[in-house]
């Protein structure tokens, strides 16, 4: 999701971009829809006869904590560990 | 099995997570049973919706109000779904699972394959071997005298006797003759 911030996205398409099956996935997005990380919508399908489909995105909060989680280690902390083996 | 058969149940199960879900969670109830109407394949169909039983438990478990929906005995079955669903999700799990699975089916497997042959054999020829000596059936409540050894007689009852064994030869048999010849039978 952090990938695609500006997208509004449905939960099966998560499933299929995650791997997360549906018993995974939606006990997260509800988790983070209450921390304020995510927000979501109801959108019009795209074809008729089809229900409407709840979106998801990642707030700008939500977006932060993806990107701060997903940066790499700092040096510093790799030389102590180094230090800590050796 | 029929793909509208699966779609059903797909379904029942999504219906089933909605309510199983806690009441502040209808959205979310509303957004999974939405959601199964945009899958195409009715297997992958079944997957989500049986994994949406596990959400609505998950979060039922979270919210710490689980215990509700088990006092209710129609739950067994989407819970059994839902737990083996929240299993196979786990790579650690997944082969548990997939044995516990197996074994009953491994069972009914091997009956079927021992009743097929059990039911191929009953049309096999069988040559029994020739009786070498007398042979005992087992017990009458009275003694008969052996028609078979006699065949120019009738049976006969013994009175007075409460137990004897019954004895058959067949009468092709050489040895037979001679037994009918025996003074004992006479």
């Amino acid at each position: 999701m952090a990938r695609q911030a500006g997208l509004w996205q449905y939960g099966y398409e998560l499933s299929k971009q995650t791997g997360l099956k549906s018993g995974t996935l939606y006990p997260l997005l509800i988790r983070l829809s209450d921390q304020g990380l995510l927000e979501s919508k109801w959108q019009e399908p795209e074809r008729l006869g089809k229900p409407p489909r709840h979106a998801y995105k990642l707030t700008a909060s939500g977006l932060a904590l993806a990107r701060e989680i997903a940066a790499p280690e700092k040096p510093v902390q790799r030389r102590k560990f180094a230090g800590a083996t050796t | 099995m029929s793909v509208f058969f699966l779609r059903g149940i797909a379904s029942a199960l999504i219906a089933y997570a909605t309510r199983a879900l806690p009441s502040t969670r209808a959205t979310w109830g509303a957004a999974m049973e939405n959601e199964l109407e945009h899958i195409e394949s009715d297997l992958e169909a079944l997957r989500w919706a049986a994994g949406c039983i596990a959400a609505a438990y998950l979060q039922r478990s979270a919210e710490r109000s689980f215990g509700a929906i088990l006092k209710k005995p129609s739950a067994f079955l989407p819970v059994a779904i839902s737990s083996s669903e929240i299993m196979m999700s786990s790579q650690r799990y997944a082969r548990v699972v997939k044995i516990v699975l197996a074994i009953p089916l491994l069972a009914i497997a091997g009956i079927s394959v021992f009743v097929l042959l059990i039911w191929v054999d009953h049309f096999r020829e069988t040559t029994l071997p020739a009786p070498t000596s007398w042979m005992s059936l087992g017990s009458a409540p009275s003694a008969i005298r052996p028609v078979a050894l006699r065949p120019c007689s009738s049976a006969t009852m013994i009175p007075g006797a409460r137990r004897a064994s019954t004895w058959t030869a067949p009468p092709s048999e050489p040895w037979f003759a001679r037994a009918c010849r025996s003074p004992s039978y006479s």
